[in-house]
């Protein structure tokens, strides 16, 4: 009996299978997340985000790769381009010569790589200006800190991470030259990106020091920093996406970096045709970049900050405040070509 | 006589372990309202066409030399689970040696760096192999801990000394052209000339280990060292031996990963593959060809999951590591297979 119905399952499947085929060929969209995963609440979350809602609102035909270590970024985007796929997009520096090896192969495919320049015709590359932001909540930090002395726990250490803290360090000093600033990376190599308990050990540390306030860049790591300003009962910000619903109350807010909107813009303009090479640049102005706030941090980010954050953030629009960025310091290291 | 009958009994038992492990893919698919057709594409993208061939070849390679790394000590008892960081090593020094000498002609440098790689991935073998015969300290200890020295060190290389200043990615610079094996037959795959390599130095494991005096000491050495000793073999020396040679092989991997792919080196770049050699060795039996063979399906399966995840809409990176797990335990366990039968 069993055998049977085995078989008829087979048929009947194979049936219905046979029974829809495609009206029309959709645009077909690669999408290669970087080790953190779909899931890490953050920067990858945020592309996969802006992804499915292409999917949704555009009909196209989306498939997410997500890779276990850096040397599957070649073959998962060759797997791409080698099935035709019209947008192949790589999410995060690191993958920048995985993208530009595939995209030398394939002149004709069109490619998309977030955080980091290049210079083939064939990839739009889009760089978000994290030191706007950064100053930003510096600035939020600074004025909500009682003890009058802020926290900022990077990822990576990396010119890009250092963006993110000169902004962060420039922004909490406007407030007060007193505010007192401590900084940690959580390591030199890529695990600093997974490492939460190793970014919670330094959050406690900086808590027991008198930090109130610490602003993470960390991806996953963060949510280490999180759990520590939990039970400590200090504030924590988080990064790239809108973080504050991870734990809210203890989230004053985040700062969110566009990388669902960058996604989803770009394979608008693919489908439309409009699609080219090319560098650019996003931030305050495009509303990239932005601090947030939502049901969940109503309540720990008082009024008078959001006013005092929201002047700042007209004065860096009109050119009257003008935030340093670690890209432009000609320090050696500092200058990603 | 026996011997071929043992042969065909093994080879029928994995065959039996293959089909049913692909009943229980088809199942799974099934279950997780999959298209079948998305299996027979991934099939056909892991055997059937140059590009699905070739990657499947390109992870084979560093199997074969991590397979036969564990192998080697194995046969003389002893267990190298420092394969991992013998590669990494060999990694290391191929980048060193390029950076040292950057105008050496392809013709030249290959050889040499062919050479290097192996050196440095036997001077670490050499490491747990002389503690183990001057000291007596247990090889699975002092290995897996020089895995965790060699991952640091190296990391350190590449984050310093030898990074890329133009990448905020943890990478060395791009080796100059002479350093760069190119694809042989399969274009836009990374597969290459150490493949043949392998494949050599694996035929060459089983002559030393089957057809000379050296590798029958070795081999009576891992059945009972104390009938080795008292036919007049020094196990210190042994030893050491095999532990240089072990390493030597792990060191290779290299070739195929740095030579042959990414022309730099990645923090992280080998998923494994010192530990994979294990399972590779034990699926093998030890035997030097047969890691050709376990290589390959190793190498097949890696590629394969990733393009049953490309292929199907609801099977993530999870699932399909699970696929590869099923099948492997399946494979390995096929004397169970084989007992059933005769029963």
């Amino acid at each position: 009996m069993p055998r049977r119905s085995w078989l008829l399952c087979l048929i009947l499947f194979l049936l219905t299978h046979r029974a829809f085929p495609l009206a029309t060929q959709p645009l077909k969209v690669g999408l290669v997340l970087d080790r953190g995963g779909k899931d890490d609440k953050s920067f990858n979350a945020s592309a996969f985000r802006g992804a499915t809602r292409a999917q949704k609102e555009l009909t196209i035909h989306l498939k997410v790769l997500e890779c276990s270590s850096d040397s599957a970024f070649v073959p998962s985007i060759r797997t791409f381009a080698q099935h035709g796929y019209d947008l192949i997009i790589g999410i995060g520096f690191v993958q920048k010569s995985a993208i530009e090896a595939v995209a030398k192969q394939f002149p004709n495919l069109s490619f998309l790589l977030i955080d980091a320049p290049s210079t083939l015709p064939n990839i739009r590359s889009i760089i978000f200006q994290e030191h706007e932001g950064s100053y930003l909540v510096g600035t939020i930090a600074a004025l909500t800190s009682k003890t009058k002395s802020v926290g900022f726990i990077g990822g990576m250490d990396i010119p890009l991470i250092r963006r993110f803290e000169l902004g962060y360090r420039t922004g909490a000093q406007s407030v007060s030259s007193l505010v007192k600033i401590l900084t940690h990376y959580v390591g030199s190599s890529s695990e600093a990106w997974r490492d939460p308990a190793r970014a919670k050990e330094l959050a406690l540390l900086q808590f027991s020091k008198g930090v109130d306030v610490v602003f993470c860049a960390a991806g996953s790591s963060c949510l280490g920093v999180f759990d520590a300003a939990e039970e400590r009962k200090k504030f924590a910000i988080g990064v790239d996406s809108n973080q504050n619903w991870v734990k809210p109350g203890t989230i004053l807010t985040s700062m969110v970096k566009g990388v669902d909107q960058a996604v989803f813009d770009s394979i608008r303009l693919k489908l439309r045709g409009s699609f080219t090479g090319g560098t650019v640049h996003m931030g305050l102005k495009e509303d990239a970049i932005s601090f947030s706030i939502d049901e969940n941090n109503r309540k720990v980010l008082t009024p008078a900050v959001e006013q005092e954050a929201l002047n700042i953030r007209e004065q860096i629009l009109n050119g009257l405040i003008k935030v340093p960025d670690y890209y432009h310091l000609n320090k050696p290291l500092s200058t990603p070509k | 006589m026996d011997d071929w009958s043992k042969d065909v009994k093994q080879l029928l038992s994995v065959t039996l372990a293959l089909l049913v492990s692909l009943i229980l893919v088809v199942l799974l698919l099934f279950l997780m309202g999959e298209d079948l057709t998305s299996l027979t594409e991934a099939l056909k993208y892991t055997f059937f066409n140059r590009f699905g061939l070739g990657y499947t070849l390109f992870y084979t390679t560093p199997l074969i030399f991590t397979g036969l790394s564990v192998a080697l000590c194995f046969h003389a008892g002893l267990f190298n689970i420092g394969a991992e960081g013998q590669l990494l090593w060999g990694a290391l020094s191929v980048v060193a040696l390029a950076k040292a000498f950057p105008n050496l002609p392809a013709g030249l440098a290959l050889p040499l760096a062919f050479s290097v790689s192996a050196i440095a991935g036997g001077i670490w073998g050499f490491l747990p192999g002389y503690f183990k015969a001057r000291r007596g300290t247990h090889e699975v200890i002092t290995t897996i801990l020089l895995n965790f020295i060699a991952l640091s060190c190296v990391n350190y290389f590449i984050l310093y000394p030898f990074k890329n200043p133009e990448s905020q990615s943890a990478e060395t610079s791009v080796m100059p052209a002479g350093y760069q094996l190119h694809t042989l037959w399969f274009p836009t795959t990374p597969v290459n000339a150490s493949l043949a390599v392998a494949i050599a130095i694996a035929l060459a494991v089983y002559v030393f280990l089957f057809r000379t005096s050296f590798g029958f000491e070795l081999r009576t050495m891992g059945q009972s060292p104390r009938a080795a000793v008292f036919s007049g073999v020094s196990l210190q020396k042994r030893t050491l031996a095999v532990f240089v040679m072990s390493g030597a092989l792990a060191g290779l991997v290299a070739t195929n990963d740095i030579l042959g792919n990414e022309h730099k080196l990645i923090e992280g770049f080998s998923p494994g593959y010192g530990f994979t050699g294990i399972a590779v060795a034990l699926l093998a039996r030890n035997h030097p060809i047969g890691i050709i063979f376990s290589s390959f399906l190793f190498g097949s399966l890696q590629n394969f999951s990733r393009e049953l995840e490309f292929f199907t809409q609801n099977i993530s990176k999870d699932v399909s590591l699970i696929v590869q797990a099923v099948i492997i335990i399946l494979v390995s366990t096929r004397d169970f297979w084989q007992r059933k039968k005769q029963i």
